[in-house]
């Protein structure tokens, strides 16, 4: 039986479609079967992000309807053997599935795959219920904003009312240098609120907006920064201990200089 | 004095049906009349459906009844075309309200329905007989017709022709940049790496396969 995975967030835009999409891309790089389940149903992104979106015949919700076999629906990415998406549809809305059906499709994905990543929609409404419906464990996307920390902690709460306790947390878009100037809030003081345990921290970077554009998970880039938080991450996931990622902040040249004069 | 140019209130806005038996111009005049004496009235309604008679106006034609209607703040919403084999004068097609959510009708083959608007990501056209589309049809929409389908713009979305099983029905496009081609039972989805097309396209069957030719 493989595990279930949701990447939720309460709020929008804090990018849970790119951390799953990185994360199964990451663990499919590492040999494991991994299947993406896009519940966002009516504003599915998570194809685009892959890069699927004109591959897509059946979604989801012809699945649960019984319109089509569920490896009718699944389809291979084009970069990865071991890594498959199950869209959602774009022309229905979340009242098109329940809970219980969500449930038993995870069921159905867990026997085939080793890892099965589910993208909730932002909320705590009826999509937001569907998702977490079938997970095993969760995963919080926040960024170093208040309001995301306030509806992530919600978002903790009605897990644990659903009985899924011990969320594990990432903190996406962390810029070093404004942290390092008390302009945004910094991890200890997020983890302080939430009282979760940290897998991760994922700084902002440019190149997430490139790839994301692109169609390609940026996790299989050597270079960029968000990269390697990610690829940490994934090793998190299977089990291993990897140290959290220290920020050299670049001061300018300017600032060095500044500080050798003793301004 | 007959009249030849009727508004009529309907759930989905205001229609306005022509007699075309009558000449073009008279029509005009008429219509000119009618908006100058309601001007009032006309404030606020923004579209107009016109519901008219027996074939279509020319292109020169529907250009000045756009122009009028303008001067009155009025804006040409939809505009049905007429099948010739149904001469019944002034009668309303029956052109649904909301075209947002899924549309099904069931009409006799020979129809053509005419949306004119853009088709936006998540809005589904399921239609008996072909579809125009005057606007652009954006990813993720969804245009299913038995016939053919025609887009006045840019086609980004799934268009399938022929959904009943017509292997002779044809999905044109200003541009034909649709992230799948399904015509009958045969699926096409486009190159990951999709140029803009240069000129008009058509797509059909040619040998067992969706084929796209410039048009």
């Amino acid at each position: 039986m493989g595990e279930v995975i949701v990447i939720t967030s309460g709020k929008g835009g804090v990018g849970k479609t790119t951390t799953t999409a990185n994360l199964g891309t990451g663990i499919a790089l590492q040999g494991k079967k991994v299947v993406l389940v896009d519940a966002d149903i009516g504003l599915r992104n998570l194809d685009v992000v892959m890069g699927l979106e004109n591959r897509i015949v059946y979604d989801l919700v012809d699945v649960t309807e019984g319109n089509c076999r569920l490896k009718q629906a699944l389809i291979r990415d084009k970069r990865y053997e071991t890594l498959y998406l199950l869209p959602a549809a774009q022309t229905r809305d979340k009242n098109a599935v329940s809970p219980d059906q969500m449930q038993q499709l995870c069921k159905d994905l867990a026997e085939e795959f080793d890892y099965v990543i589910i993208d909730c929609p932002a909320g705590i409404e009826q999509g937001f219920k569907n998702a977490i419906a079938g997970a095993d464990r969760a995963i919080i996307v926040t960024t170093p904003e208040v309001s995301a920390v306030r509806d992530a902690d919600r978002i903790i709460g009605l897990l644990e009312s659903e009985g899924k306790h011990n969320p594990r947390l990432i903190i996406n878009r962390i810029r070093p240098l404004m942290v390092k100037k008390g302009d945004m809030m910094d991890i200890d003081d997020i983890i302080e609120i939430l009282a979760v345990d940290l897998i991760g921290i994922i700084p902002e970077d440019e190149y997430i907006v490139i790839s994301t554009n692109r169609g390609e998970p940026a996790v299989a880039n050597n270079s960029a920064m968000a990269s390697a938080a990610y690829r940490n991450i994934v090793r998190r996931l299977l089990g291993e201990n990897v140290p959290l990622m220290t920020f050299e902040t670049n001061e300018s040249l300017w600032g060095k200089f500044k500080k050798v004069l003793g301004f | 004095m007959q009249e030849d140019v009727v508004f009529k209130g309907s759930k989905g806005g205001l229609e306005l049906v022509i007699n075309q038996a009558v000449d073009f111009a008279v029509i005009l005049e008429q219509l000119k009349e009618k908006l100058e004496s309601a001007a009032q009235f006309f404030t606020g309604s923004t579209g107009v459906k016109v519901v008219s008679g027996t074939t279509m106006l020319t292109g020169d034609e529907r250009r000045q009844l756009i122009n009028l209607l303008s001067d009155y703040g009025l804006t040409l919403s939809e505009y049905p075309e007429m099948d010739a084999s149904k001469p019944e004068h002034g009668q309303a097609l029956d052109t649904p309200g909301d075209i947002s959510t899924e549309l099904c009708q069931e009409v006799e083959g020979g129809q053509t329905l005419i949306v004119s608007r853009v088709l936006r990501g998540g809005q589904k056209i399921v239609f008996q007989g072909s579809v125009l589309i005057m606007g652009d049809v954006n990813p993720g929409a969804e245009i299913i017709a038995s016939g053919n389908i025609t887009v006045q713009g840019t086609c980004r979305g799934i268009a399938h022709a022929g959904a009943n099983g017509d292997k002779t029905a044809t999905i044109m496009a200003d541009k034909l940049m649709a992230s799948q081609l399904r015509i009958a039972g045969l699926i096409a989805r486009a190159p990951d790496n999709q140029d803009e097309p240069t000129c008009r396209e058509i797509a059909r069957i040619v040998n067992g396969s969706v084929v796209i030719e410039p048009a």
